[in-house]
């Protein structure tokens, strides 16, 4: 078993706190294990020459349908907090924002 | 401090007028509505939810860009803009990124020197507005609140993004680029750009610079929420930054709210990284394509715009530039202003007509020239008879009022307030004057006796006498007649 | 009137009956509910049991069919559909914890579509928590079981939809395809699956996996109840801007064909010496050699790109996509949820808690792939790649009509062989990744059974919109080696 280097377990830290998922040491470790594998995989790809390739032909795929610009009432509107974890007068509840990361209006 | 030029760009976002929101039908109309109740499965992201895009918000965003000048990009992409927030349901927000709707337009505002400016938007791309929220907080701010209320009523509000390059050269250039704007979404009829009520919300860039030298580190400057509050901000950042640099301090870069009550900027907790929003395109919705023949349909709709009927002012009409500002400011009213003029109303009274009677009576009303009372024709008589002298302002000024009162012609008012087509003159006057200076003896001594240097005396006999007359009688053969008698 | 020959009805033969008036909808779905109780506590096909809904709807369909009502294609038809689709009213969890108690207030467009065509759904089908897997190993409601043999897996992630038809709880089932998901169950139980082209079958009420992938498709013991499923679910849905606007042909149409006659039917270049079972290889020769009976020509047809690299490119692709879809669980809305005492502690452990470990490998691996330093290394490259893929099967598409290949590399695996090494688990999907990454149509289908006893399936890929040429085929092959048999307790009947 290789050493896990501090770059690529730094990297998964970052990583799982991009995606806000906790890991426990175990789970990081594991992971940390795999990552490796699946990305020498995933760099494999790095062989292809793809030069001049746009992977977006936007003028070959079909256009986005455009929607009539009309209001349609859903019904069910009543039921979306019936099923919040935490609600309060017809807001779902969230707990303390600590970090003030924009700005609302 | 005067050695620094302020260099100022600027971010817009611009809820659009549509009636269903960006990406599903429900209503966009949230202001004062119950939390909550205008979302679907789409714009609350429930898992399986898919967008589709408004017709109508492209063709408004379209036309904004067509204003400005922009060029349309036919093919565009939407992108996924990610991070975590409650007012983002689905942790991501469909945006555009490196294939905007529209790119490279421009907008003239005043040169700081006189002249004119050109200041270059960047691009012009749509995107969805999140929900809101609300703070458990005795201040309604985030700092110190237990915790916060969702709703996702706003979420989904179509919104244009308008980006300019950093060619503002000053707060109060940045403060009429952002008015001008205003006017103009206005007046296409494709916002009502209402800073307080958050329709249109604006965020600086603003770094200093010595002039020939280079680009300072930019500052973030955000919650400005009036353009009065645009202008002090951006001013005060302005301060902060040269005398940093004028004390040899560096510049953070970061991003800093604009605190009204206590006038200054305040950093935000900076963050331990800077956000990775990982963009990648939306693969729930294919390319944008726009037809070339709607871009050029909708060129040819796009109305007179406001500087262009500003300036057809000053040429056709021969108004000064200020002038031409305020009757243009509005695009009924200066619709209005063409119809009066159109009419056969006198250009000069026209306008004064409309800078004090007119615009009065909108404001408080609160009302569009379309839901006046009273139809430019008849206003526009009623101007040619104060024009040709049958009338006097004041009379005029009344029989408006019973005009917008009582939605009656002028013939009607006028009869009403017993005012005749007619003037009272010669010797109908004389009875009138005679009668006024023998109710005032006094004030007639005290001219006699030569105490009356500025005149006042006199102007208060010639009022007395307006008054009884009804503003029926020309003033100077009043005013001539008084002096004769005394 | 309870009848255990009800299991094997086709679709098709349900309908007759009802029409003839033979037996009531009640009768089969009393025998059908009945089935699934038994056997469901060694199967684990279904997270979500719909006895009640099923018994109502059934009732109210006799009634109906009494008034001399209209009937649909699919009238009194029990259907069972993937946990991942939702069912207004009903429990939808992905097989995952974060959704264990979800109850969605829409039904998705297929279900919507099932529904007017008079099916009676009876019940939501396990799967790998969030689609992601080969083998319904990976549900957080325990693993589903091959009905065939009850130490081995059914495949996955749609490993319920798939055991489901197998066992004889219904005729047809619906899963969804984003690598291979709905084919590899097909085969590993000894039934049909389709997975659509890309675009044709509306994903609104979908929960998404990988959104340029994912398509749902039916699993069917025969080809006549698989088309008609289709033709079903493949109605236009303008709640989708993916989903394609055109006419949907007559899908029942291209069965019953007698000859394959210049028609010509490509196969892998090389197969034989790859590392795939034996007897899958002799399947595919087996089939090809049918095809070739019926007057087809049979073609070489090259794609390196794809074998070598289609894995890769998946493999970027997916889980990138996947880290994006899956951002919205949060614990703020619905779903499960963990007392916190801040907002950024509400989503790490609502989320850690909340996700297994293969969705939480997936999305960390989507995240790295879409950071703004790594993306065009990696994301970006993938999308070119697929590109590539697409080209080389487009160049196959002018030699060949359909390509025949093996649909999985091995024969069903034993219960946690492969869960111990994910990098491995990831080569089940090889020869079916390649159809999702160039958005083609493609058909897994029973060809035979292993000497032990499991079931041997074959793939069909066509081009676009080719799912009648992969029909015809298919039913060229059906007409020789006959339709997908129940497993019922190991009887083959």
């Amino acid at each position: 078993m290789d050493m896990m280097s501090n770059e690529l377990m730094e990297d998964i830290r970052r990583v799982a706190r991009l995606a806000m998922l906790e890991l426990n040491e175990e789970e990081s470790k594991q992971i940390g294990l795999q990552f490796k594998s699946i990305l020498d995989q995933l760099q494999t790809l790095s062989e292809l020459d793809t030069g001049d390739i746009n992977p977006f032909r936007l003028e070959d795929m079909d256009p986005m349908p455009w929607r009539a610009d009309e209001v349609h009432t859903w019904n069910r509107y009543s039921e979306v907090l019936s099923q919040a974890p935490e609600s309060e007068d017809g807001y779902f509840k969230v707990p303390r924002i600590v970090r003030e990361d924009r700005d609302e209006k | 401090m005067s050695k620094f030029i302020p260099v100022i760009g600027l971010e817009i976002h611009v809820q659009l007028a549509t009636k269903s929101k960006m990406f599903c039908s429900c209503s966009t109309d949230y202001i004062g509505v119950k939390p909550n109740s205008h979302v679907c499965p789409v714009c609350l992201g429930l898992p399986g939810s898919l967008p589709v895009i408004n017709e109508r918000a492209i063709m408004l965003a379209i036309k904004t860009a067509l204003a400005m000048r922009c060029k349309i990009n036919t093919h565009t992409i939407f992108h996924r803009k990610h991070y975590f927030y409650p007012d983002l349901p689905k942790a991501y927000q469909i945006s555009q990124y490196d294939l905007p709707l529209a790119v490279d337009g421009h907008v003239e505002v005043n040169a700081d020197d006189g002249g004119v400016q050109k200041i270059r938007i960047q691009r012009l791309h749509l995107e969805e507005d999140a929900g809101k929220l609300v703070h458990s907080a005795a201040s309604g701010r985030l700092m110190g609140a237990e915790y916060s209320l969702v709703d996702y009523n706003r979420a989904g509000v179509p919104l244009m993004e308008i980006v300019t390059h950093p060619d503002i050269t000053s707060p109060k250039q940045a403060r009429e680029f952002v008015s001008r704007l205003r006017q103009l979404v206005r007046y296409l009829g494709v916002s009502d750009g209402d800073m307080e009520a958050g329709s249109l919300r604006v965020d600086a860039n603003i770094s200093v610079m010595e002039p020939g030298g280079e680009y300072g580190e930019k500052v973030e400057v955000k919650n400005m929420n009036s353009l009065r509050a645009l202008e002090r901000a951006l001013e005060h950042e302005y301060e902060r930054q040269s005398e940093l640099r004028s004390n040899g301090k560096a510049i953070v870069r970061e991003t800093r709210h604009w605190d009204d009550g206590a006038n200054i900027t305040i950093s935000s907790r900076s963050k331990e990284e800077a956000e990775d929003y990982r963009y990648f395109p939306d693969p729930d919705l294919p390319p944008l394509v726009v037809d070339e023949r709607i871009i050029v349909q909708l060129c040819k709709e796009l109305p007179e715009l406001p500087w262009e009927v500003r300036d057809r002012f000053m040429r056709d009409y021969g108004l000064p530039s200020e002038e031409a500002e305020i009757l243009t400011e509005r695009r009924d009213v200066a619709l209005f202003t063409d119809e009066l003029i159109k009419q056969g109303a006198p250009v000069k009274l026209a306008s004064n007509w409309i800078k004090t009677e007119i615009l009065r009576v909108l404001n408080e009303k609160g009302i569009s020239v379309e839901e006046l009372p009273v139809k430019p024709n008849e206003i526009a008589k009623l101007l040619l008879l104060v024009d040709k002298g049958d009338l006097s302002t004041t009379a005029a000024k009344e029989a408006f009022n019973v005009m917008i009162e009582k939605a009656v012609t002028v013939e009607e008012a006028v009869n009403t307030l017993g005012l005749s087509a007619g003037k009272i003159t010669g010797h109908d006057l004389e009875v009138v004057i005679n009668k006024v200076l023998s109710e005032n003896v006094d004030v007639v001594a005290e001219i006699k006796a030569g105490k009356d240097t500025k005149g006042k005396k006199l102007k208060f006999l010639q009022g007395i006498v307006m008054r009884e007359t009804k503003g029926q009688a020309d003033p100077k053969e009043v005013q001539s007649l008084i002096m004769s008698k005394i | 009137m309870k009848n255990n020959e009800f299991l094997k009805l086709s679709a098709f033969e349900l309908t007759s009956g009802y029409k003839r008036g033979s037996f009531t909808v009640s009768d089969v779905i009393e025998t059908v509910l009945e089935h699934i109780e038994a056997n469901e506590r060694n199967l684990n096909a279904l997270i979500t049991p719909m006895y009640e809904e099923a018994r109502s709807r059934a009732w109210m369909l006799d009634a109906a069919l009494g008034r001399g009502e209209d009937m649909g294609p699919l009238f009194g038809v029990p259907v069972v559909v993937k946990d991942n689709i939702t069912i207004d009213g009903i429990r939808t969890t992905c097989g995952s914890r974060m959704l264990e108690n979800w109850i969605p207030p829409y039904s998705a467009h297929v279900v919507e579509c099932l529904e007017r065509a008079g099916a009676v759904i009876i019940g939501k089908a396990n799967m790998d928590e969030f689609a992601m897997g080969s083998s319904t190993e990976y549900s957080a409601f325990g693993p589903t079981l091959n009905p065939w043999d009850l130490s081995r897996v059914p495949g996955g992630s749609s490993g319920g939809s798939a055991a489901s038809v197998a066992a004889g709880y219904a005729p047809i089932s619906l899963g969804s395809d984003t690598g291979g998901s709905i084919r590899q169950p097909a085969a590993f139980c000894g039934v049909y699956g389709l997975k659509p082209t890309y675009s044709l079958v509306s994903r609104y009420g979908l929960v998404a996996f990988a959104s340029s992938l994912d398509q749902i498709g039916p699993f069917a013991r025969n080809l006549s109840d698989l088309a008609m499923a289709l033709q079903v679910i493949s109605e236009v849905d303008a709640r989708d801007a993916t989903c394609i606007r055109k006419e949907r042909p007559n899908y029942s149409e291209f069965l019953n064909v007698e000859s394959l006659k210049g028609f010509k039917v490509g196969y892998l270049s090389g197969y034989e010496s790859m590392e795939i079972d034996e007897e899958i290889k002799r399947g595919v020769t087996q089939a090809l050699r049918i095809c070739q009976d019926a007057g087809a020509n049979i073609v070489e047809v090259k794609l390196p790109i794809s074998t070598r690299y289609g894995l890769p490119c998946y493999y970027t692709i997916a889980p990138a996509e996947a880290s994006s879809n899956l951002a919205r669980f949060d614990g703020v809305q619905y779903g499960f949820s963990v007392e916190a005492e801040d907002l950024q502690d509400l989503y790490l452990k609502t989320r850690g808690a909340g996700f297994g470990p293969e969705v939480k490998r997936r999305i960390l691996i989507g995240t790295f792939v879409l950071g703004s330093s790594r993306y065009d290394a990696y994301y970006l490259q993938a999308q070119k790649v697929r590109q590539l893929i697409i080209r080389e099967f487009d160049a196959a598409f002018s030699e060949a009509d359909v390509l025949l290949t093996p649909a999985t590399p091995t024969l069903p695996f034993k219960r946690g062989e492969k869960i111990t090494d994910p990098v491995k688990a990831y080569m089940a999907d090889l020869f079916t990744i390649p159809a999702n990454l160039a958005g083609l149509p493609g058909l897994s289908m029973k060809i035979s059974f292993s000497h032990s006893g499991l079931p041997v399936g074959v793939q069909l890929v066509g081009k676009r919109f080719g799912e009648g040429d992969i029909l015809k085929t298919a039913s060229v092959i059906e007409k020789v080696v006959g339709p997908a048999v129940i497993s019922l307790g190991g009887d083959r009947k």
